[in-house]
This record gives structure tokens, C-alpha cells and sequence, in this order.
């Protein structure tokens, strides 16, 4: 027997929904994909003990979460932004605030962002955040707080609204 | 709050679609062929010492069809128990596309290149090079190993190796007899100063993390970055804060005050930190800043990343990575005065995987 079967479909069915994720996590559609390729690759290779018994986009999810953490404590420096368009070109006001917000997101800390887009993009509960990152219930009331002060002041229409 | 949960869901919808099945089970199949292929090789390693034969190694790893796509590799030799030059440089291969030999190697100062026994983990070398310490999950510890004489110090403290499942940092002192040992991310979060001298472990203070320490009972510099602040902390006496977020610090002079840290500016158009080519010296006691420095010799397209152990009394090691790259730019290890800002090149790091510099906090 294949010990891949069903990862395929897993995937194919999974995949874009964690891209997008990552996406958000990451700032960046590269690391994005790096970010999701490394974790998918760790899913297979734990792929048959995950089908019996185990939740194979739970631990995705997990892993995508921790490692971008990881990664992003040594890459704070590094990660690139966008630029904002000039303002009276042809952007509306809805793209310049979103540009604004991804380059707001790029300066929180690792653990800031991850809260903001899993309590605000996958809209997860305080419990399930605090259980997909491996930190206390106290750990997510006081980084979302200090994540949405942050946001308040760089990009105040987002959260004041 | 629904203007960020909208603006969240527009962003992520705009992502490009992907196809990273095939991708994962190829990354899979490499993987576990390389720990197939470390088995195998263990067990030749067994039987050539058993029939004194080094044949029969090269055989076995032969047997194992080479990998597509694979980068040309360096085989490197088991470390020697003793005789080994100071090390230059550790790295592991990123094995995402497959390689022959996984784990931690060490190059030499006389361009030597060993395979450690080392496991999961760290490895760091004290600033001489001349000690490496790494993770032993035969001792279910950290190691201390003076390479020229093959002495070994076991650390007292035991740890399991799930410590080094996601991130952590090991500090040495300059004679390697002392080191921190601090991870996070995993469920224990370890954040112990240990002498391997005195076998005594200390736990650290929660949420800092490991600057330097120095040799005997000499000062522990702890840093704890905030959002546009760091505080940094000479154990002994009262944390002090600096006007950036860091963790780009110089080890601690051994005049007991003296740090240096990489130079940052904010840009104004992004919120975006960018190192801005210079060295800061500041009274790690005070928090004053006693001089910016430029920072000479380095090619056009690079800046001043991170900071080390010191050389000389006005010299550390300085890693200067490429300007323009996000991954994989390329590194180089300098000695650069703090005094003057001249920086003359040491080596070039390897550019694949990780890597670990004598001394380089980091």
C-alpha cells in the first residue's frame, strides 16, 4: 500500500486554505509558499501515522503557526514590505488601507501577527489560539491587546472603525 | 474590528493558487531516505571498525542512488577524538533537497572538514574556536569538547532532546567551561546557566534571552527586546534599556561594560527596521551610547548583521549579509574595529542550511 494515499487529496483539498494563512503570517507569497511547502513536507513524512488516529489539518495548522514563529524571530530584520502606492493614483481607498495593513502587520512581533490572523482572519477562539501556538490563555489576551494597540496606532481606520 | 477581519480575508484571497503535493512527498521520500542512508552508514561505520576496514563505508554509501538534483557535496570525515585545529565555522546542509550526510560539520581553520556526533540541536565553538559544544543525545546533554586534546566535560544538566525541537540558543563563555542553554517554543522553554567545571546549573529569569557569559563567575548579559525597545541586563546590576528592537549584540567586553550592537534606523515610508551600516558602542551598565560607528571595508551591497565574541581589545567578529537578498544571500564573517569601523575579511560562511561562527552571538 502507498503510505502517501489520501495525502494528495489531503492537499489538493487543504492547500489553499493554508496558503493563505501563511500568506497572512508571512507578509510574503515566497515564504508563504516556503513556509507551507516545509510543513507539508513534515505532514507527509508523519502521513500514515496522521491518518490513524491523528488530524492531519490540525497538525498543519500547528506546525505552520510554529514554525513561522520560529522563523520569523531571526527574520524580523529581514522581511520585506510593500510599498505604498502614491496617494491619487488610480487606487481606491480600500487598497491603500489594505497596503497600509500589511505593512502594519510586518511590524509586530512573530507572536502578535500569528494571534491577529488567527483570532481576526481564521476567527479562532482565545482557547484554540492559545492551543495552536503552544502558549498560555494569558499569552493571547496580552498579545492581542498589545498586537491591536500597535495596529491602532499605525493603521487606525482598521481597528477604530 | 470588521474593517481588519475584511481587509484580513481580501488580502489572503489574493494569494496565487499552489501545487505543493507533489512537492511534500518528494521532500518526504528524500527525507527518510537520508535517515535510511544514516542507518546504513552508522552500521558500516560499525562493521569497518570491527573489521578494520574503511571500504566497506565507501560501499555501503555507494550502494544508495544518488539524489536528483542534489548540489555537488563535500564529504566530510568523522571528527577525530583529538588533534583537531580550532574551528573556523560549523554549518548544517539544508537536506530539503536531499543530501547524503545530515547533521552538524565543522571547518577548520585548516579547511578541514569533520561530521560531529552531535544530534538535534545547537553547536557553537567558543571564540577561539578551539572548544565546540554541542548536543549529545547518547549524554542527553550539552557537550563540551576542547578539540585539540579530545577532553570532553559532560554537562550536569540532562535534557531530553525535545528541548531542541524548535528554537533555542547556546552561549559559551570564551574558555567554554560556562555556557547558557535556553529554548523556546517547545514545552519546557529551558533557560539554564550551567559550569561544567563546578557541575552547577542555574536557572535563568523567564522571557530573556542569552547575550553572552563570561568564564568563571565573571557577568551574564541577558537582553529582553519590546516592540522599539530592548532591555538589555548585566546580571548584578539594574537592567538598562535601548531605543531599538535587537538582538544584534557584540558579547560583553571583558572590561564588564563595554556592548556593542548593530545599527538600525526605522524607515519612514514602511514600517520596516533596516540596518543602516553602523556599530553602536554603549555602556551596557548605563544604557548611554558612548559612539556610532560606520563601518568600513565591507563590499557596496553589504551590511552589518550581527555581532560576536571579542578578538582583540578593539576587535569582534562581525557577519555582514547581503543587502538586497530576503534567503539564502550570501555571509561573511569580519573582524572589525570598534573603535575605527575598519573591517578586514576573515572567511566567507556556507552558504547553505545553518550555520554557527565561533562567538557569534546569534
Amino acid at each position: 500500500m502507498d503510505r502517501f494515499e489520501g495525502f494528495q487529496e489531503f492537499v489538493r483539498a487543504r492547500q489553499q486554505s493554508l496558503m493563505r494563512t501563511a500568506y497572512l503570517l508571512t507578509g510574503d507569497t515566497h515564504l508563504a509558499e516556503d513556509l507551507l511547502q516545509t510543513v507539508l513536507t513534515r505532514v507527509a513524512s508523519h502521513w500514515p501515522k496522521l491518518t490513524k488516529g491523528g488530524n492531519p489539518e490540525a497538525y498543519a495548522r500547528k506546525a505552520l503557526v510554529n514554525q513561522n514563529i520560529s522563523w520569523r524571530r531571526r527574520k524580523r530584520v529581514e522581511l520585506p514590505g510593500s510599498e505604498l502606492p502614491e496617494v491619487g493614483q488610480s487606487h481606491d481607498e480600500a487598497t491603500v488601507r489594505r497596503l497600509a495593513l500589511l505593512q502594519a502587520l510586518a511590524q509586530l512581533t512573530p507572536k502578535q501577527r500569528t494571534v491577529i490572523v488567527l483570532r481576526y482572519y481564521e476567527d479562532r477562539t482565545e482557547h484554540e489560539t492559545a492551543q495552536l501556538m503552544g502558549v498560555s490563555l494569558g499569552t493571547v489576551k496580552s498579545q492581542t491587546h498589545y498586537a491591536l494597540s500597535k495596529l491602532r496606532a499605525l493603521t487606525p481606520q482598521e481597528v477604530d472603525r | 474590528m470588521n474593517t481588519l477581519r475584511d481587509d484580513l480575508h481580501e488580502l489572503a484571497a489574493h494569494v496565487p493558487d499552489v501545487d505543493l503535493a507533489d512537492l511534500a512527498i518528494r521532500g518526504a521520500r528524500r527525507r527518510s531516505r537520508v535517515v535510511r542512508l544514516s542507518l546504513a552508514a552508522a552500521a558500516a561505520v560499525v562493521v569497518g571498525i570491527a573489521g578494520g576496514s574503511v571500504m566497506l563505508l565507501q560501499q555501503e554509501v555507494r550502494r544508495v542512488p544518488p539524489v536528483v538534483l542534489t548540489p555537488p557535496e563535500t564529504k566530510a570525515l568523522p571528527l577525530p577524538e583529538k588533534g583537531v585545529a580550532p574551528v573556523q565555522q560549523a554549518y548544517r546542509p539544508s537536506c530539503a533537497e536531499g543530501c547524503k550526510q545530515d547533521g552538524w560539520r565543522i571547518v577548520t581553520q585548516n579547511g578541514e572538514i569533520y561530521q560531529l556526533p552531535a544530534g538535534p540541536g545547537p553547536v557553537t565553538a567558543t571564540a577561539d574556536g578551539r572548544r565546540i559544544a554541542y548536543y549529545s543525545v547518547q549524554s542527553r546533554g550539552i557537550v563540551v569538547r576542547d578539540l585539540a586534546s579530545g577532553r570532553i566535560w559532560k554537562s550536569p544538566l540532562k535534557q531530553p532532546k525535545e528541548d531542541f525541537a524548535d528554537e533555542y540558543a547556546l552561549r559559551m563563555s570564551p574558555n567554554g567551561l560556562r555556557f547558557i542553554v535556553s529554548g523556546w517554543g517547545g514545552r519546557r522553554q529551558p533557560k539554564m546557566l550551567v559550569d561544567v567545571e563546578q557541575g552547577t546549573v542555574e536557572e535563568l529569569d523567564k522571557g530573556w534571552w542569552p547575550v553572552s557569559v563570561a568564564d568563571g563567575d565573571g557577568p551574564v548579559v541577558l537582553a529582553k527586546p519590546y516592540d522599539n525597545t530592548t532591555q538589555v541586563w548585566v546580571r548584578g546590576h539594574k537592567p538598562v534599556t535601548i531605543p531599538d528592537f535587537t538582538y544584534a549584540f557584540s558579547a560583553l567586553n571583558p572590561d564588564g561594560r563595554t556592548l556593542v550592537r548593530v545599527g538600525q534606523v526605522l524607515r519612514r515610508t514602511a514600517p520596516m527596521v533596516r540596518r543602516d551600516g553602523t556599530i553602536v558602542i554603549f555602556d551596557a551598565l548605563t544604557g548611554a551610547t558612548q559612539k556610532r560607528v560606520a563601518v568600513s571595508g565591507l563590499p557596496e551591497n553589504m551590511l552589518p548583521d550581527k555581532l560576536g565574541g571579542w578578538l582583540t581589545a578593539d576587535e569582534i567578529t562581525l557577519i555582514a549579509v547581503e543587502q538586497s537578498s530576503t534567503s539564502g544571500a550570501s555571509e561573511v564573517a569580519y573582524a572589525v574595529n570598534v573603535r575605527t569601523g575598519k573591517a578586514r575579511e576573515l572567511f566567507p560562511l556556507h552558504a547553505e542550511g545553518k550555520y554557527a561562527v565561533p562567538g557569534v552571538v546569534g
